[in-house]
């Protein structure tokens, strides 16, 4: 079995983990974080790697360390929808276990990415012995229940151009920005597409007039948000 | 203290060459092992399909064994190199009976449209698939036979 050493920064124990305050194991106490680094091994996937699949049964779930990834569903016609990015602390595949269900999405590494792999058995013991745990996985559903919801509302209601500025601000909230101010996240045009449900010719189109209109700036593939006020006024959030 | 880490990437292509052989060529087996995610079950009777769900792909046994269990106690026993629900992808029909491990631990490699795309065409994946289909359309015509008498 290939192991390598690939860098020397993921914790052996989820004690020293710098993420976790950011995690579902937050609160967890010292005795089931024994038991979960007990039982975790760490993973590298590669930028582009599957880390899951839609209609296949994890036996475990991931907890990012550091990386990102997309969760998508394949359409009919094989174009991604993507429903979620996923960061740090994020949690991945928890749903199909809980629900002895196969994955209803598929994801995907968007760069070189550290999980730790927890076991079935072993997330489910934490599950039914720690109540604190229980209610902060029950959270994250929601949480993810509540951003489904966001989705299909703005796929349904909003038009286009309002979707993409929606996405631009939702990225900035989520990844937030690097020193020369673009979105601390690489997407490719597509992938910017997918996450909008349109075609790539016209995200590239929208993202070339929110940038002659003065509010981001484009470099390459990175997007800098220069007027997130006029940004938000163009994705019709009133708050 | 830090963490050993495993490449899956590795891990993947180096299961993936002890199935198929050296003759695949190493950049389809690297885009398989990228597109396509390893999955280890380590307990017996842990479910990889069960009747009625979907087939989105297909589990490719790298170790260890499994079984398609089509009642009255008739099953199907399925091993290194076997391609489970093969059959009900490339029908894409949903799955009629459960598969489930049998060993202690299986290793497999769920492959959906993407990883078929790329395996298809390779001859040793091939034969896999001809035999696999043939030994599962047998076992499954012993079972209607069963029923019949």
């Amino acid at each position: 079995m290939a192991t390598k050493q690939i860098t020397p920064n993921v914790p052996a124990h989820c004690a020293e983990c710098l993420n976790r305050t950011k995690s579902a194991f937050k609160n967890l106490d010292n005795p089931d974080l024994d038991e979960v680094s007990k039982r975790k091994s760490c993973v590298f996937f590669r930028k582009g790697q599957v880390m899951m699949q839609e209609g296949a049964r994890p036996q475990g779930v991931y907890c990012i360390y550091s990386g990102k990834a997309k969760l998508f569903k394949r359409g009919n016609e094989g174009k991604e929808q993507i429903m979620r990015l996923i960061t740090d602390g994020g949690l991945i595949g928890y749903r199909s276990i809980l629900s002895d269900e196969p994955l209803g999405a598929s994801i995907v590494a968007l760069e070189d990415t550290h999980v730790c792999y927890i076991p079935k058995t072993s997330f489910l013991e934490v599950i039914e012995s720690n109540p604190k745990f229980s209610l902060n996985v029950l959270k994250i559903s929601c949480n993810e229940l509540g951003e489904a919801g966001k989705i299909i509302t703005s796929l349904a209601q909003k038009n286009v151009r309002e979707r993409l500025a929606e996405v631009l601000l939702l990225l900035g909230a989520t990844f937030g920005h690097t020193k020369e101010g673009y979105l601390d996240i690489s997407l490719t045009r597509e992938e910017l597409a997918n996450m909008i449900g349109t075609a790539t010719e016209s995200a590239i189109r929208l993202l070339s007039e929110l940038s002659s209109e003065g509010l981001i700036t484009l470099k390459g593939r990175k997007i800098a948000l220069v007027d997130p006020i006029a940004l938000k006024e163009r994705a019709a959030i009133f708050d | 203290m830090h963490a050993i880490i495993t490449v899956k990437l590795q891990q993947t292509i180096q299961a993936l060459q002890d199935v198929l052989g050296d003759s695949i060529n190493a950049s389809i087996l690297r885009k398989v092992a990228l597109r396509s995610s390893l999955i280890v079950f380590d307990e017996r009777h842990q479910t990889l399909f069960r009747a009625g769900d979907k087939p989105k792909g297909f589990y490719f046994i790298l170790k260890g064994k499994a079984e398609l269990l089509a009642g009255d106690g008739f099953s199907y026993k399925l091993s290194k190199g076997s391609l489970v629900g093969i059959q009900n992808y490339l029908k894409k029909e949903e799955h009629h009976f459960d598969f489930k491990t049998i060993s202690s631990k299986l290793t497999s490699l769920f492959i959906d449209d993407n990883g078929y795309k790329l395996l298809e065409n390779v001859e040793s994946f091939q034969i896999l698939m001809r035999s696999n289909i043939l030994d599962e359309f047998f076992a499954i015509q012993k079972v209607i036979g069963h029923h019949k008498i």
